[in-house]
């Protein structure tokens, strides 16, 4: 998987491309990671090119949002593919995490 | 696909799971005649991968050498995958659904596969766990 990152404003975008599951899942928990410990705490997954995710990457997204909540910051998610936005529902996590279209909108939400 | 059946076998390398998922949608999109949609497809998909990353990650004696079997066979009304491992399994009634309320951070996976398919036991042996999953074609 890819991750890419851009800021819109104080927000960080981490933009994802391929798949997210159990061998791609540690390297976004490590990106998310290092954004915390560099304060950067207003988050924006962007999921517009992500096609798959597994509970790995279910339990990555959640493992990081508790770690950003902690410093004070929210995660954001957007542009889910129904694909992966079903898997998101059918566990319940979009009671989670606030869900827009896309990474702007997300951006500007905070 | 004239056995009606595939086999494939791997190392306990995550890298592995983007063949595993590959195949089992080629093997979905190979299957003549019974109607599978996309979402045949993409719950196939999850599931062995689910399967596989819980057959890689969590079986404790799963050494890097350890070799992951997964075999799809195309029945009369079924497509039915067995994900093999040499590890001691786990009691597939004993695995609770997850804490919806308290959003846990792992623990999907089971869940994940049982929505998946129509079918979903495990058997035990001596030397390996295997996962047995099945999703009926449309009528």
């Amino acid at each position: 998987m890819l991750i890419t990152d851009e800021k819109i404003g104080d927000v960080v975008v981490l933009k994802l491309k391929g798949r997210l599951d159990a061998s791609s899942a540690p390297k976004l928990k490590e990106q998310v990671k290092s954004l915390i410990g560099n304060d950067q705490h207003e988050l924006v997954i962007d999921f517009a090119e992500v096609d798959f995710i597994d509970s790995s990457g279910l339990g990555v997204l959640v493992s990081s949002h508790r770690s950003v909540n902690r410093a004070g910051g929210d995660i954001r998610l957007s542009a889910l593919q129904d694909r992966v936005r079903a898997v998101v529902e059918l566990t319940r996590l979009h009671y989670v995490f606030e869900i827009f279209e896309d990474a702007v909108t997300a951006a500007e939400s905070f | 696909m004239e056995s009606r059946q595939v086999i494939l076998k791997f190392s306990n390398d995550l890298d592995y799971l983007r063949l595993v998922a590959g195949v089992s949608r080629l093997v979905c999109q190979a299957i003549k005649g019974k109607n599978i949609q996309e979402d045949f497809v993409d719950a196939v998909e999850l599931a062995v991968c689910e399967a596989c990353s819980n057959a890689m990650v969590h079986a404790p004696y799963s050494a890097p050498s350890a070799e992951i079997v997964v075999i799809f066979q195309v029945l009369q009304d079924r497509l039915m995958i067995q994900v093999r491992d040499p590890g001691p399994g786990f009691d597939l009634d004993h695995v609770s659904l997850p804490d919806f309320e308290a959003h846990p951070e792992t623990g999907y996976g089971i869940y994940l596969i049982k929505s998946m398919m129509d079918e979903v036991e495990n058997l035990k042996d001596e030397k390996h766990h295997t996962l047995v999953m099945a999703k009926h074609f449309l009528v």
